[in-house]
């Protein structure tokens, strides 16, 4: 039978925790005992789930009281008895929410901190209000759904890494910070509200959307992939306009983030797109669309 | 007093090859069987029984310590996150792979039974900095070559018109960078060839003028080999020849050795040396050549530069060639310019045995050791971490020591190769004998290191213990127990001790200063002054003093 564990955090803490062994795998099958004596690391010290978190465990289908998610639910068929993972509180303190997760669902209830559903597989995460930087960072598979903002390199690669995120997708509701998908290599990173500077640095594929305004250099150093700019921005001399054209895939795009919960004025359905190519310092085999709104 | 017993040992310097034989040992150092009645003390037993007994590793030529070693950390933290080591009661932690921090560096070179190395590559206005890493890389004996061949008060006493004044200046100049360095000897990389670089002049040859006083490499190497035997410096000119990794190289090669013809000589990292050009401007192997003229000319030692596939960080002085592989790759690169001596570059790198080039620098290597046939002429090094990091040793060694797994590893190769190499042809095997000799005693005897290298009585008690294995790859990864200074720091592959090794350094004779014309030029062009360019004595708190004789 699928149950939902529910760990509600007793209170903030004052240093940041390692809680990289958070995530829906972990707690499956286990009992509150079990699960309260997970590790986690406080600086150099080991703790336990336990001194942070008060664990209940529920059976999903009588849980019915408001956590279930739409969201969630229509995403996540057939994974098995893997439990449902939800944490209450501000676990902005918390770093490695989720990190390397491969299948399961995970709810944040609050805040995430750094790392959260970094090197992620599958599954889902659903952070309610804000995540930290490296929000999905080398990201495989799966997707991570944010109500709020994230900071900065979302689906990045870590330093020195030569590509970020290489599969799934990270919709985020509010706005973004500096080095969106930076180094990314495949995957789909959509921002509802406004980004940071240089989103798509030194991309190799994938697609970056920006319904908000963006910083500056957007794409500087991209060598393939896509950043789709709904909103007009002057882009770095690097960049050569293509042509204005009607996108085959916008609409497919358009549904499948709609479908996702992600909100799009629907003005934007029949839109077509000013193409720039570049970064031509790198070969130019990127593009940049912005919306050609009339 | 310590007594390893029944164990076969290795010990070429003295011509022991695999008796059963005590080793003893007292105060740090090995002795004599001691007569009978013994003083009433017991001696303590390291019962070897199925182990070869052998000195502890010598490394003739790594990378590992000091400002562009440093670098290399800060710009590859990939290096770092996947390859870490905890600390134990006994050892600190550290992390890296290809450019381990100083700790880790220690503990992994004597993890493998080596407990001397040498840096390759040390700029005098630098050598603070790796007297500084030295002291925190522990359980090992180490110094450091002192670089000069794109020195530019060496150039200008080069320039010296009068030849018996040069010859003097010359003299003095070198023994006072290496006292102001603390330096063990004089290394020269691409000669001439950095500088060339610095004034956007091209690579040069052995005869081509370099500014800004005219001198050419072939006058530069021939002045310096003659200084190294005058100040009678332990360790012979170790030279990075011009034009490395280039292919047609070996015509350098081969014109700078019959130059020195007669002389002392190290080259180092021969593998990037001895490549012939193809037609369509690709590598192909010319060990065979290099190696019969080494095997002609016994006064030339040379380590291997042996290719290991998989990530590398490729550093050197050579900043021009650095710079090259740069434009190549695509790779990211830093170049520094160390004022008025010298220049460095860092290029990481992935050898992939799917690449031809990589293939045959693979198999040249290999060739190299197998064709010179004098084992105390050739050593064993992968120019750490320029080739592949020194972990990748007991893999190398077991490539030598099995034929039917090189081939098995040849055919996993880039299959066009063999076109270009004569690997396949090869079925030479090492025997324990000449690895001892290629990883210990002949690079201790190269160094005139008199107490490393064997076992004779009155040598530094660094002793490793081999389980003896089939699989030579295991057997060289994890020794039964490692000795330095008589004491027990590595039991089955694990460090259990925390020593600290000695600064090996010479004090060659000659002026305590400067000239005062090169005083001036210090106080014009260098960033500091004179006065704070020689390294103190308290950053060689442990020190021993090479004597030059």
């Amino acid at each position: 039978m699928k149950t939902q564990v529910t760990l509600v955090l007793k209170e903030i803490p004052s240093l940041p925790v390692e809680a990289e062994l958070i995530n829906p795998e972990n707690v499956t099958e286990k009992g509150i005992p079990e699960i309260k004596s997970m590790l986690l690391w406080c600086g150099n010290r080991q703790e336990r789930v336990g001194d942070y978190f008060e664990v209940e465990i529920t059976s999903l289908e009588e849980s019915k009281n408001g956590v279930a998610d739409p969201v969630l639910n229509s995403v996540n068929k057939g994974e098995g008895n893997l439990a449902r993972l939800v944490l209450q509180g501000d676990l902005s303190k918390f770093k490695r929410l989720g990190q390397g997760m491969a299948a399961g669902e995970m709810l944040i209830q609050g805040s995430a901190g750094f790392h959260a559903g970094a090197l992620m597989r599958g599954g889902t995460l659903l952070i309610e209000e804000n995540a930290g930087d490296w929000l999905g960072a080398h990201m495989e598979g799966g997707q991570i759904l944010v109500k709020g903002s994230a900071g900065h390199f979302v689906g990045s690669a870590y330093r020195g890494k030569t590509k970020g995120m290489t599969g799934g997708r990270i919709l985020i509701g509010g706005d973004a910070g500096q080095m969106l998908g930076a180094r990314m290599g495949r995957g789909l990173i959509a921002v509802e509200g406004d980004c940071g500077d240089v989103p798509g640095f030194g991309m190799m594929a994938g697609t970056i959307l920006i319904q908000g305004t963006s910083g500056i250099r957007v794409g500087a150093n991209m060598r393939r992939g896509t950043v789709i700019l709904l909103q007009s921005k002057k882009l770095l001399p690097t960049f050569y306009y293509n042509c204005t054209y009607e996108l085959p895939f916008w609409r497919l795009l358009y549904n499948q983030l709609i479908q996702a919960g992600f909100s799009l004025p629907a003005s934007y359905q029949d839109v077509s797109f000013r193409r720039y190519s570049g970064d031509a310092n790198e070969g130019g085999k990127g593009e940049i669309l912005i919306c050609h709104c009339p | 007093m310590l007594k390893i017993i029944n164990g076969q040992v290795y010990d070429p310097a003295n011509g022991v090859s695999g008796e059963l034989k005590d080793v003893y040992i007292e105060d740090g150092k090995i002795i004599a069987e001691p007569g009978f009645p013994q003083n009433n003390a017991v001696p303590d037993l390291i019962d070897a029984a199925g182990c070869v007994v052998m000195p502890g590793g010598v490394e003739i030529h790594s990378h590992l310590a000091g400002p562009k070693v440093n670098t290399a950390r800060m710009m590859c933290p990939e290096d770092h996150y996947d390859h870490f080591h905890t600390k134990t009661s006994v050892s600190r932690s550290g992390t890296g792979l290809t450019i381990p921090s100083t700790f880790l560096t220690g503990q992994l070179y004597s993890r493998l039974g080596y407990t001397t190395v040498f840096e390759a590559a040390v700029p005098a206005l630098l050598a603070r900095h790796v007297h500084e890493e030295l002291q925190d890389t522990p359980l090992l004996d180490a110094g450091f070559y002192t670089l000069m061949g794109n020195n530019y008060m060496m150039m200008k006493v080069l320039g010296e018109p009068d030849s018996k004044k040069r010859k003097e200046r010359l003299r003095d100049l070198v023994a006072w960078l290496l006292r102001s360095s603390k330096g063990y000897a004089v290394k020269v990389v691409n000669p001439g060839g950095v500088e060339s670089w610095k004034w956007s002049q091209g690579s040069v040859n052995l005869d081509t003028p370099v500014p800004p006083f005219g001198v050419t490499p072939r006058r530069m190497l021939l002045e310096l080999v003659d200084v190294v035997e005058e100040l009678h410096l332990p360790h012979s000119l170790h030279l990075h020849s011009n034009h490395l990794g280039e292919a047609g190289n070996v015509q350098t090669t081969l014109e700078t050795m019959r130059t020195l013809e007669g002389h002392r000589l190290h080259l180092t990292h021969m593998q990037f040396h001895s490549y012939g050009a193809t037609k369509s401007g690709g590598i192909s192997s010319e060990a065979p050549r290099i190696a019969e003229y080494l095997n002609q000319h016994p006064e030339f030692t040379c380590d291997a530069g042996q290719i290991v596939f998989g990530p590398v960080t490729t550093m050197t002085a050579d900043s021009p060639m650095q710079f090259h592989l740069h434009q190549l790759t695509g790779n990211k690169w830093a170049n520094a310019d160390v004022e008025m001596e010298t220049g460095a570059g860092i290029v990481p790198l992935i050898y992939r045995p799917s690449n031809l080039v990589n293939a045959i620098q693979w198999s040249i290597g290999l060739e190299l050791l197998l064709l010179v046939k004098n084992p105390w002429q050739i050593f064993l090094t992968t120019d750490h971490p320029n080739a592949g990091p020194f972990t990748a040793y007991p893999q190398i060694i077991r490539l030598l020591m099995d034929a039917d797994y090189r081939r098995a590893r040849l055919a996993e190769l880039n299959p066009k190769a063999v076109r270009y190499t004569c690997l396949a042809e090869l079925d030479r095997e090492y025997t324990l004998d000449e690895i001892a000799i290629i990883t210990r005693a002949g690079p201790a005897k190269a160094l005139r290191l008199s107490n490393k290298g064997h076992l004779g009585v009155g040598a530094d008690a660094d002793v490793a213990i081999y389980p003896l294995q089939q699989d030579k790859e295991a057997m060289f990864s994890r020794p039964a127990y490692v000795l330095k200074d008589g004491q027990v720091i590595v039991r089955d592959g694990q460090v259990i001790k925390n020593v600290m090794g000695r600064t090996l350094f010479v004090q060659p004779e000659g002026a305590q200063k400067l000239p005062p014309d090169l005083a001036d030029d210090f106080a014009r062009f260098y960033s500091i002054a004179l006065s704070n360019f020689a390294v103190q004595e308290e950053y060689v708190e442990r020190q021993e003093v090479i004597p030059c004789i």
